[in-house]
């Protein structure tokens, strides 16, 4: 049987909240919607949360990659590729990206649990991210959140929960929608959306699905569900006899906003801590059709609850509307036009992508970039390669107000990592006050800039 | 065989240093080469071959990147020049590649020339672009200039518990020096409160600790020490140059041996010219320096690494007034880079013609008195390269 390994998540710790919400009519029943960096996008939002979910598992074993996404950083290029890269997968693995749908996650999952029985041992991981802007001003800022997530599946039994069954529905209803060339989401009229999309069309298939394993609610002891507007859910418990989760849903949405497609793995992490061995939760993906994903617990599900309370917890609101809006990339701020080269960035994709870097067989000298002749004792092609570790502390630091940036000043560190070896970079998501000599890091996948039409995709340094 | 008092340095010839917007890259070459022609009363056909320090051909891409430039301006053919480039060493890399074609017994009498055009950009198009706009594709993005020096000054400061305003007095001591120096891009003096209330850069350094981004031409003519008489009786000789390189540009800051205390491409440049020269005891033994105060910090770590001080002991100099133009250690009477300005591939010429003018008691105001022996100090990159020059008044 497919099982879920393991869950991480992802949340920005910037909110959008009330205080710094510009328009006028401010809704009585609102989200603080989770808001990334200005450096973050689909795919560094799906790393973060993949490198989690991975975490003491063997990379080595994981045969397949999904990333999931309604706003894919290339619409030409496989997104999928660059993630496989950054979380150090295997080089010999099906990678795909599953876009265009808010419930392309949950399809990802699907077919990770129909392919979990193709090569017995071997895991797929299933990363989604998503950073959707609808119109400044516009209601919907309101209630969209960033987020990223991340599912391991494998055919092992000590997960933290067992896949019982898929269901999936498709439907062309057109609630929200973004043509290619525009980059803000599109929505129909909201109540109609809402009652003839979102509730009809979820109503019907898990009714379909309940009908088709012979269950009753009464069977499924939680329905993860949420509604992009954070309430229109409840109609859909009532309607389909559930009960039990419909506040969660709520409560979840309140504190980060509906999360495109992470939003439904979001939840279930949320819900996991309640979830007895032995129960069952239906998991609910909405978005031009329906998936469906029947799990039953195992009791194992606390620490991702954990991790995501934590997240969550970390809460800082912006300043003002003008952060919101450079965040959102709304706008421009000083330009650079960095140079590039793309044999260069390719046959250094080890290096910069996977953090590679060298470690001398002579002197054991750990070395980054990659070096053929070590720096410290001289031997030649004497190197084998290793990965950095990814933690360290702060060796000594610059604040830089000349470096063009959105937020200036830009903070550059140099940090001594865990286990050895040196590294350079910027430092991101950190308070400016908080950064000192011997401060512990953690090295991040960030947007670095863009450089000849494409994004430089690079590491950063954010305080732990 | 040392280079040990075989060259002489029979004439200099700076420019204005400063934002010359009104004169091009060949008007301040063709300026800096004649002052130096007419003070050692040489003609341009007596160049049997030269040296042009240029680090970076900023507005074509061309100017500057060949000898030729100099060739064609000065209307100089057929003779052999070759341009030089090494950082911020570049125009001390030109007298001492100069210096060695002159000891070898090649030639008598050579030119090296430096000259940055730097102001036919925007300031932030010159220095700031060859960062963030140029260089390996990401890594180091978010390194400037500025930054670069601020990383060693945040764990300068941080390891001797000093704060900025260690780095500021640097900053008034030159300024107040550059105020003295009709040629220098800053006349004015500073006070502290000034250079501590300035706006950030890079933190710590704020904008007075920082060099500004300069035009200028700097120009010197070089012959065997045993022949310099023939021209001029007013010359200085150099005792020792020495060169050194380590650690790479893109790099360094991922060394783990790079400590960011100390530059150890100075102190093996010091440590060659001193042994060329003879010299035990700097801090004795000569009489003035012009070191490369890029930024505030890196002159009170050349401090350390040229030996006027010991490690760590740096900024107790600044801080006791010694390396004042009064003190028994003067450094950078010109006004220093801070000052004076810093057109990359001139500077490097420039402080060697500062020293040679100082020896020679030709620089009024900032005279240091009764200077006999003076050294000139580059350092280039994010200090991966420095040049040390030591002269002594030919007599």
């Amino acid at each position: 049987m497919p099982s879920v390994l393991n869950i991480g998540t992802y949340i920005p710790s910037r909110r959008l909240t009330k205080e710094a919400y510009s328009n006028l009519r401010k809704p009585g029943f609102a989200a603080e919607p989770a808001i990334a960096g200005y450096d973050e996008d689909a795919v560094t939002l799906a790393v973060s949360a993949g490198e989690l979910a991975l975490d003491n598992f063997d990379r080595n074993k994981v045969r397949r990659l999904f990333f999931a996404t309604v706003t894919p950083p290339f619409l030409e290029r496989a997104n999928s590729s660059v993630i496989a890269s950054a979380l150090d997968l295997p080089e010999n693995i099906t990678t795909a990206d599953i876009t265009s749908s808010l419930r392309s996650s949950l399809t990802a999952i699907r077919l990770a649990c129909e392919s979990a029985g193709a090569d017995e041992t071997g895991h797929s991981l299933v990363v989604c991210g998503d950073k959707r802007r609808c119109a400044p001003e516009t209601p919907e800022e309101m209630s969209f959140g960033d987020a990223g997530a991340a599912v391991l599946i494998g055919s092992s039994d000590d997960g933290i929960a067992v896949v019982e069954g898929v269901y999936s529905s498709y439907s062309g209803f057109m609630d929200f929608w973004r043509m290619d060339g525009e980059n803000t989401v599109n929505t129909g009229e909201a109540r109609y959306s809402i009652e003839y999309g979102f509730q009809k069309i979820t109503i019907k298939a898990i009714k379909e699905f309940l009908k088709i394993k012979g269950l009753t609610p009464a069977d499924i002891s939680r329905l993860i569900l949420i509604a992009p507007d954070g309430k229109a859910h409840r109609a859909v418990f009532k309607k389909t006899g559930f009960e039990s989760g419909a506040e969660e849903s709520e409560e979840l949405f309140l504190r980060i906003g509906f999360c495109g497609t992470p939003a439904p793995i979001l939840l279930l992490a949320y819900s996991l801590s309640g979830i007895m061995e032995g129960q069952r939760v239906l998991l609910c993906g909405y978005g031009s059709g329906v998936d469906l994903v029947l799990l039953r617990g195992t009791g194992r599900g606390g620490e991702a609850k954990n991790n995501l309370d934590l997240q969550i917890s970390k809460k800082k609101p912006l300043k003002d509307y003008t952060e919101f809006l450079k965040l959102k990339g709304f706008m421009e701020t000083e330009k650079i036009n960095p140079f590039t080269s793309i044999p260069v960035l390719a046959r250094e994709d080890g290096a910069l992508l996977r953090l590679h870097g060298t470690k001398c067989r002579g002197c054991g000298t750990i070395q980054y970039p990659p070096r053929r002749i070590c720096w410290s004792c001289s031997s030649k092609d004497n190197m084998e390669s290793i990965k950095l570790n990814r933690k360290g502390r702060v060796y000594t630091y610059t604040k830089d107000y000349v470096y063009a940036s959105p937020f200036p000043p830009t903070a550059m560190a140099v940090v001594d990592l865990d286990g050895g070896g040196r590294f350079y970079c910027q430092m991101t998501d950190s308070d400016m006050e908080s950064i000192k000599i011997g401060s512990e890091i953690r090295l991040c996948f960030r947007r670095l800039h863009e450089g000849g039409g494409f994004v430089h995709y690079f590491w950063k340094a954010m305080p732990v | 065989m040392s280079i040990f008092n075989k060259v002489a340095i029979i004439g200099t010839g700076t420019t204005k240093f400063g934002e010359n917007f009104d004169m091009d890259y060949k008007d301040l070459l063709i300026d800096a080469c004649y002052q130096a022609f007419n003070d050692a009363r040489v003609e341009p056909r007596d160049i049997q071959a030269g040296w042009l320090g240029t680090y970076m051909p900023y507005a074509w891409g061309f100017e500057g990147n060949a000898g030729n430039t100099v060739t064609e301006t000065l209307n100089l053919a057929p003779v052999p020049i070759t341009r030089v480039a090494n950082y911020c060493v570049t125009g001390m890399e030109a007298i001492r590649n100069a210096a060695l074609a002159v000891a070898s017994g090649e030639y008598d009498v050579v030119l090296a020339v430096g000259v940055e055009k730097m102001r036919d950009v925007p300031s932030r198009g010159s220095l700031v672009a060859q960062h963030v706009e140029k260089g390996h594709p990401v890594y180091c993005k978010g390194r400037t200039a500025p930054g670069m020096f601020a990383l060693l000054a945040t764990r300068y400061l941080y390891e001797n518990r000093l704060d900025r305003k260690t780095l500021s007095r640097v900053a008034v001591k030159n300024h107040r020096n550059g105020a003295m120096n009709p040629k220098a891009h800053f006349q004015k003096e500073i006070n502290i409160e000034q250079a501590l209330n300035a706006p950030m850069v890079a933190e710590p350094l704020g904008l007075y600790d920082c060099a500004p981004t300069t035009d200028g031409a700097a120009a010197c003519i070089l012959t065997r020490a045993e022949i310099a008489r023939k021209f001029t009786d007013d010359f200085a000789v150099i005792k020792g140059i020495g060169l050194s390189t380590w650690g790479g540009y893109f790099t360094m800051q991922f060394n783990p041996e790079f400590n960011f205390l100390e530059f150890k491409s100075s102190q093996e440049a010091a440590r060659i010219a001193y042994s060329q020269a003879g010299i035990k005891n700097p801090s004795e033994e000569i009489d003035v320096f012009e070191c490369h105060d890029c930024f505030t910090i890196t002159e009170i770590i050349n401090y350390e690494d040229l030996m006027l001080a010991e490690r760590g002991r740096g900024w107790m100099l600044i801080e006791e007034g010694k390396t004042a133009l009064e003190g028994d250690i003067p450094v950078n009477p010109s006004g220093g880079l801070k000052s004076f300005g810093h057109p990359i591939g001139a500077s490097g010429v420039r402080m060697v013609n500062e020293i040679a003018d100082q020896l020679r008691g030709r620089c009024g105001k900032r005279q240091v008195r009764n200077a006999r022996t003076g050294l000139a100090h580059t350092l280039g990159g994010p200090g991966v390269v420095s040049c040390v020059t030591v002269l002594e008044r030919g007599d």
